[in-house]
């Protein structure tokens, strides 16, 4: 090992100035704007750049701005250079199409920050603003036909000078949204996060000088880029696919399955993503470079960036993405509408990135990266916007964020996963509690639990989700629109483990909720009694009126590892405990208990061997072990795709190890029933099923696909070169 | 010795600190102050006070019986609540929760961290065995109407159950708006008192009535978890300090920053957490306001943390609604946060091949490697003896032979081949990162919450910060640094400067914008005033002594955080409406910055909290007179160090600290030797001595 021949105390202690240079940024932010977006929610994201640009550091909330942040600074450097760029100077994007902006709701400031007069980089902060107008609310018009009925659209534009927002664009801006001077405020804000970005970089470099500066962000970018090469180095080489379906049952019709696929070629140290789609469709759930970009580090970031190594620009070097041609749902152009782009294609082009990654980590031969795979996130969740008059005779804006952060976490590889993990890339987001809803909006809530069996069965479980009901107790009326993104196909397991539930929501009308309480009882979930109603999972526009209970219900995580192989006793405790149900867990889990806490060991071991027998058909021939990884059910080495739990030989290296197992295929609503577990039955074709693969010698769970009756078989990891030649 | 006679009336003060390693005491007597340390034991913790009593009374010549016969006042900080918090070892709880709402505790408001490795997202850890959740048909609503009865005979099927299949020890009634409408846990309470009456219950609206039903059910859960062994604690000190010959007052001192009496401690053990921290930030308020200073920093470094906090204008930041790992709790606590920076945390390699050091800690076993416990890895002790400021013949006053030898092998070891540094080289580098994590953290607790460094005094105390004091306050360009007397035993020094304190909070919900609406804060405020002055005086305490201070949280409609202002010592009336809106505008704007109000959005008051403040009396502390000589006489020796900053060998004095009279004035570098800590004053820097005999370094 040679030794570094730079001041590295110095280079680390730069390192974290700069970090807290970012930490600043956003208590900057937090101050100034008051916004509950930013307080509460800590939808907003800070950073700094070069001139390159790159990331030196980054403030992290939400985790995708950092492919808004590069790309929308990428665009404004190239308009920059061909003018006079000046300390003062601003740019407002939120343009997905042409700005690198997850959906219209997210405005970035961007600023560029000098030292003596010298250009030195640019300075970035993001929020989720209060409104950007149009026919959605907040951003998100799931009724929109275009992206022009999604309301006012920045491309960089160039509105602030001197550190001033000029005085028309406001005019401008206060004249196009909902709450003018808020989001007027909110804009201001993220100057003063700019401009306390410009102030510190200058401390911090009249503290290092000018030229030790330069040396120790690149010190640390190749820090950066150097340890996440050795991750990568440590995959191996190939090709991994994966592929999954965005979901919209919105308009008139008809209920659609958008697929897309995501090949990735790990080549050495270096990891290119290849996303390809289907054509645009005329709704707000079409992506573009940003979100592409920012989901896919997202997904990888969760597994792949742990321990020492700080966000910055080196860890994009060994990373390219690729969307393919404009005009499909990952690269969508004008007039497609993109208003929730970063939340359903977005989403799944994260759950995609994890999935591929996680195939080649399950294949390394590094321990530390085989223990980092992990089951699916939900991804998607049930939002509704509502406004109506409230108990206090103003008005009430509705909009429960508490559905996304319900979301489960998918299963780790050390523990069950989290429950109410939220989205992967929402970091540290927080529930409001019922008595703050109850308190401001006309709504009493009848329950808010969590929801048996909805994380993924697996030898380390799903997290669970949360299913809340309130009903409208204190108006005569609401309404708003509401859109789900992960109802039919949900998040799929790893090594074996089973899929999470999906979400979903409907309406409960003319219930009795008013009737119950007249009479002094409680309106449990037992007791409540109504109409239900089938929705579609986009709403432009639902009425929910007085006595009218709005259930909505978040999927889980997804499972990792063959859920035979889960201890009877973590089973029992989890009966108990009320996260799964008796049924659920004898019919997955083989687990039965003897009285109300006990496992009973001879029935269990029975049942067991049946669901063993079910799954191949016949008696196994061997025993099946818990695999030396948790969660890797399949190794490839010495020519061939083995099964981990006996060895059994499965297929040729070359070829696909499903193809040498035992497939029980049947329709996921159908499988679920037997399961109790909430998923969103398609009437209308194609449908989604779930393909249950096993080992034929000793039945073990290899690996759980969800996929819709039409596609063929998911293939499995190919050597490099074959794919590449093809 | 004083020749003062003795009175009659008891004249010491005692305070204990029982820490994690050691129990502190600090006595106050006869006009001067003495240590005493023990080990702390967790089998009975008492023993090590008693211990630790002994030996600070034997500094005065008496014993430890006859030095509690003399003793007027004895405060207790205990880390007894917190530990059984942390280690998640306290009572079996049961609850009884509004139906349908039983998850509240598992998703305690939302699990997730910052963190990005999803490794690091954990479940909540229950602290609530699952079957002893039993839901109760009952609700109240926003306004405190009821909208379904409470059915008692469902109560106490259901505190049966608990208590008799379950087998709970203790039970906290959690219902929602129980805070606008406590009659339905109330009655509930009764009920369950009916079959048990000796059953520990909480009422959670009886701890924190105020909205948010996770951190009320929280707070309520907790308190009832750490009952048991609170009582343990408390019933056996009680009985060995009195059967000690302790006559005079015995207090607990709360995390909130000041006593609390016996009994009133078993009903709210809760607020005996985090009382430790909290002693050192009341002794650092009065040593500022002593010193005539407004603005203080304070940190406090250990074997492996280092805390730090802030005072502004002599008001101790409290912080309100506690985080405590992943539990949101309604404690009020001063605000003091923690890192992984101490005399034993390690010093390592990251795999981007960057030193680091902490927040792993070598602790007392091995313990740093100059120990020569079998330690191998490099601790930041280890770097401060082979920099030469501990002297390996004199640490901890002689007690422990050091040997440097050691430690420089173990920082050769892990540093020296892989980035071509001497022995010194390496040690400066760990010395130098411990600093600016300290730095940082001092960074957060001010620039965090919008001060700027530069305007405040570092007060730093403690056995090991007074050495790395001078190069913290460098990195934040803050000019003066005092080390207090009696150093290492502060915090428990700090408890003898503490009154007596009690605070409730009431959840009011006044909309600012329908003033006619006050005549229900009135009701709440004369209720909560008139209880709380009464509280107090049943704690001994005469009217006279007795003041209340009262502050209101609000904010503007659709929000979820408040802000708190002061209230008026007087009822309300429909004007003052606007005159809080104002207010709170003036607030708003100077927290979060000008033009940040939400214009045209009514607030509300959602809050009502009095603090009530019984005055205790202090122990006096003579002044030292002024008697300064040359700084030549105060060298007692050179001895070679390596410095820091200057990045090279050099003899320095070494000062002796008894010689070091007030008006002294010494210039850096220089090393001060006291008896439970060692100063560095580092070149460019100047050391003198205050009347107090505080060190005061400026730079």
């Amino acid at each position: 090992m040679s030794t570094p021949d730079y001041d590295v105390i110095a280079a680390e202690v730069h390192r974290k100035a700069l970090q807290n240079l970012t930490d600043e940024m956003a208590i900057t932010l937090v101050r100034t704007s008051g916004s509950p977006i930013v307080t509460e929610s800590k939808d907003f994201s800070t950073c700094l750049m070069d001139t390159t640009p790159e990331h030196l550091g980054f403030s992290s909330y939400v985790l995708f701005h950092v492919g808004s942040s590069l790309i929308g600074t990428q665009v404004i450097a190239e308009l920059a250079a061909q003018g006079d760029l000046k300390p003062g100077d601003g740019w407002i994007v939120n343009d997905p199409h042409t700005g690198g902006a997850m959906h219209q709701g997210d405005v970035s400031i961007i600023m560029p920050t000098f030292y003596d007069g010298e250009h030195l980089g640019w300075s970035f902060a993001n929020m989720h603003v209060l409104d950007v107008g149009g026919v959605g609310i907040s951003g998100y018009a799931p009724g929109a036909h275009d992206v022009y009925q999604e309301g006012m659209r920045f491309p960089p534009i160039q509105i602030i000078r001197e550190g001033k927002i000029d005085s028309q664009w406001e005019a401008y801006i206060a004249a196009n949204v909902r709450a003018p001077g808020a989001v007027l405020n909110d804009i201001r804000s993220m100057v003063a996060a700019n401009n306390t970005a410009s102030k510190k970089l200058a401390q911090i470099i009249d503290e290092f000088g000018l030229e030790n500066h330069r040396k120790y962000c690149e010190i640390n970018k190749d820090l950066s880029e150097q340890v996440l090469r050795e991750r990568i180095a440590k995959l191996p080489d190939g090709v991994y696919e994966a592929v999954d379906w965005n979901e919209f049952d919105g308009h008139e019709g008809p209920d659609r399955l958008l697929e897309l696929r995501l090949r990735l070629e790990v080549d050495g140290t270096d990891l290119r993503f290849f996303y390809t789609g289907v054509p645009q469709i005329d709704a707000f759930v079409n992506s573009t470079m940003g979100p592409m970009f920012g989901q896919a580090m997202t997904g990888l970031m969760t597994v792949l960036v742990y321990g020492d190594l700080p966000v910055n620009g080196g860890l994009w070097r060994p990373i390219s993405v690729d969307i393919g041609e404009p005009g499909t749902i990952v690269n969508s152009r004008p007039p497609a509408p993109v208003s929730n782009a970063h939340s359903e294609v977005g989403m799944r082009a994260c759950k995609l990135a994890k999935d591929v990654l996680c195939q080649a980590m399950a294949l390394s031969e590094d321990p530390v990266l085989r223990g980092r795979i992990s089951g699916q996130h939900q991804d998607g969740f049930p939002g509704n916007a509502l406004f109506g008059i409230n108990q206090h005779n103003g008005v009430s804006v509705v909009f429960y964020p508490d559905n996304a952060i319900g979301s489960g976490g998918g299963a780790q590889t050390i523990h069950d996963g989290q429950d109410a993990y939220g989205l992967t890339c929402t970091t540290g987001g927080g529930i409001p509690d019922i008595e703050n809803h109850e308190g401001a909006d006309p709504v009493l809530f009848l329950w808010r639990k969590l929801l048996p069996n909805s994380g993924g069965p697996g030898q380390n479980r799903g997290g669970q989700s949360l299913e809340q009901a309130y009903a409208i107790h204190y108006s005569d009326g609401m309404a708003g629109p509401c859109f789900n993104a992960c109802a039919q196909v949900p998040p799929h397991g790893v090594g074996g483990g089973y899929p999470g539930s999906g979400g979903g929501f409907y309406p409960v009308r003319e219930s009795n909720v008013g009737e119950l309480i007249g009479k002094g009882v409680l309106p449990t979930i037992d007791r409540l009694d109504g109409r239900r109603e089938d929705v579609r999972s986009k709403l432009t526009h639902i009425v929910l009126g007085r006595g009218d209970v709005f259930v909505g219900t978040s999927g889980g995580g997804a499972g990792l590892g063959d859920p035979l192989l889960r201890e009877p006793a973590r089973v029992a405790a989890d009966i108990v405990a009320g996260y799964v149900t008796p049924k659920h867990a004898q019919a997955i889990y083989g687990v039965i208990l003897d009285g109300e806490s006990l496992v009973d060991e001879a029935a269990t071991t029975a049942e067991r061997a049946a669901i063993r027998a079910w799954r191949i058909g016949r008696t196994p021939t061997k025993e099946a072990q818990s695999p030396p990884t948790i969660g890797v059910s399949v190794a490839r080495d010495a020519g061939s795709w083995s099964c981990t739990s006996c060895d059994e030989t499965l297929d040729d290296a070359e070829g696909n190890w499903r193809s040498g197992a035992v497939c029980q295929e049947r329709p996921i609503a159908e499988r679920y029933d037997e399961l109790e577990m909430v998923v969103r039955d398609r009437k209308e074709s194609p449908r989604v099923h779930v393909r249950e693969y096993f080992c034929p010698s000793c039945a073990a769970s290899l690996g759980v696909d969800v996929a819709t009756d039409e596609l063929e078989t998911l293939p499995s990891a190919q050597a490099l070169k074959v794919a590449v030649l093809s | 010795m004083s020749t003062q006679t003795q009175e009659t009336a008891p004249q010491a003060f005692i305070g204990v600190d029982v820490g994690g390693t050691h129990t502190d005491v600090s006595v106050v007597f006869e006009g001067r102050v003495e240590r005493g340390k023990a080990l702390t034991t967790y089998d009975d913790f008492s023993r090590g006070v008693l211990e630790a009593v002994e030996v600070a009374s034997a500094n005065y010549g008496l014993s430890m019986e006859e030095m509690l016969a003399n003793t007027r006042l004895f405060i207790n900080g205990t880390t007894v609540v917190t530990n059984a918090i942390t280690q998640l070892r306290g009572s079996r709880v049961g609850v009884l929760v509004t139906s349908g709402f039983k998850d509240a505790f598992r998703l305690a408001g939302g699990p997730r961290t910052t963190e990005i490795d999803d490794h690091l997202q954990l479940n909540v850890p229950d602290l609530i065995d699952r079957r002893a959740l039993a839901e109760i048909d009952e609700r109240v609503d926003w306004s405190g109407t009821v909208l379904v009865p409470l059915d008692k005979e469902q109560v106490q099927a259901e505190a049966r159950r608990l208590v008799e299949e379950v087998g709970v020890d203790a039970l906290a009634v959690c219902f929602l708006w129980s805070h606008a409408n406590g009659e339905h846990e109330l009655a509930a309470e009764a009920a369950i008192k009916e079959i048990y009456p000796d059953m520990f219950v909480t009422p959670s609206h009886r701890v924190f009535p105020v909205e948010g039903e996770t951190r009320r059910w929280t707070t309520a859960v907790l308190n009832s978890f750490v009952q048991d062994r609170a009582d343990v604690y408390l019933t056996s000190l009680n009985e060995k300090l009195r059967s000690s010959g302790l006559e005079g007052g015995l207090a607990f001192f709360q995390g909130l920053g000041g006593g609390i009496s016996l009994d009133k401690a078993r009903q709210y053990p809760l607020g005996l957490l985090g009382s430790g921290p909290a002693g050192g930030a009341i002794g650092a308020n009065e040593l500022a306001k002593r010193m005539g200073k407004k603005r203080v920093l304070l940190g406090d470094m250990g074997g492996t943390s280092f805390d730090t906090g802030i005072i502004v204008d002599n008001e101790i930041h409290i912080d309100k609604n506690l985080e405590l790992g992943p539990f949101m709790t309604g404690v009020n606590l001063v605000d003091v946060i923690s890192v992984g920076a101490g005399g034993g945390s390690i010093g390592w390699v990251s795999e981007r091949g960057v030193p680091q050091v902490g927040p792993h800690s070598a602790g007392s076993t091995p313990g740093p490697a100059a120990l020569g416990r079998g330690g191998e890895e490099p601790t930041v002790t280890d770097a401060m003896v082979t920099l030469g400021f501990i002297d390996p013949d004199n640490y901890l006053a002689g007690r422990v032979q050091l040997k440097p030898e050691l430690s420089k092998g173990a920082l050769d070891a892990r540093f020296g081949e892989r980035f071509g540094w001497s022995t010194d080289e390496a040690a400066a580098a760990m010395h130098d990162l411990v600093v600016v994590n300290m730095a940082n953290a001092v960074r957060e607790v001010s620039v965090g919450k919008g001060h700027d460094p530069r305007d405040f005094l570092f007060l730093a105390y403690g056995g090991t910060l007074p050495l790395f004091a001078s190069q913290i306050a460098e990195r934040l360009n803050i000019s003066t640094i005092v080390i207090p007397r009696n150093s290492s035993v502060f915090c428990a020094l700090g408890l003898l400067s503490s009154d007596y304190v009690m605070r409730f909070d009431q959840g009011v919900g006044w909309d600012l914008s329908k003033p006619e609406g006050v005549g229900k804060v009135n009701e709440a405020a004369d209720q909560m005033v008139e209880d709380a002055i009464a509280q107090m005086e049943s704690e001994g305490f005469p009217r006279d002594q007795i003041t209340v201070q009262r502050t209101g949280d609000l904010r503007f409609q659709g929000q979820t955080y408040e802000l708190t202002v002061p209230m008026p010592e007087r009822p309300l009336t429909e004007d003052d409406a606007t005159a809080l809106f104002d207010a709170f505008l003036a607030q708003y704007e100077q927290t979060y910055g000008k033009g940040t109000a939400w214009e045209g959005v009514p607030a509300s008051l959602i809050n009502y909290s009095v603090t009530v403040t019984g005055a205790q009396e202090r122990p006096e502390l003579s002044k030292a007179s002024k008697n300064g000589g040359p700084a030549a006489n105060l060298v007692r020796e050179t001895r070679e160090v390596f410095l820091p900053g200057e990045r090279r060998r050099e003899q320095v004095p070494i000062i002796d600290d008894s010689s070091f009279t007030v008006g002294a004035r010494v210039e850096g570098p220089a090393i001060i030797d006291a008896s439970d800590t060692t100063i560095y004053v580092p070149p460019g820097t100047t050391a003198e001595r205050d009347e107090y005999m505080n060190y005061v370094l400026t730079r």
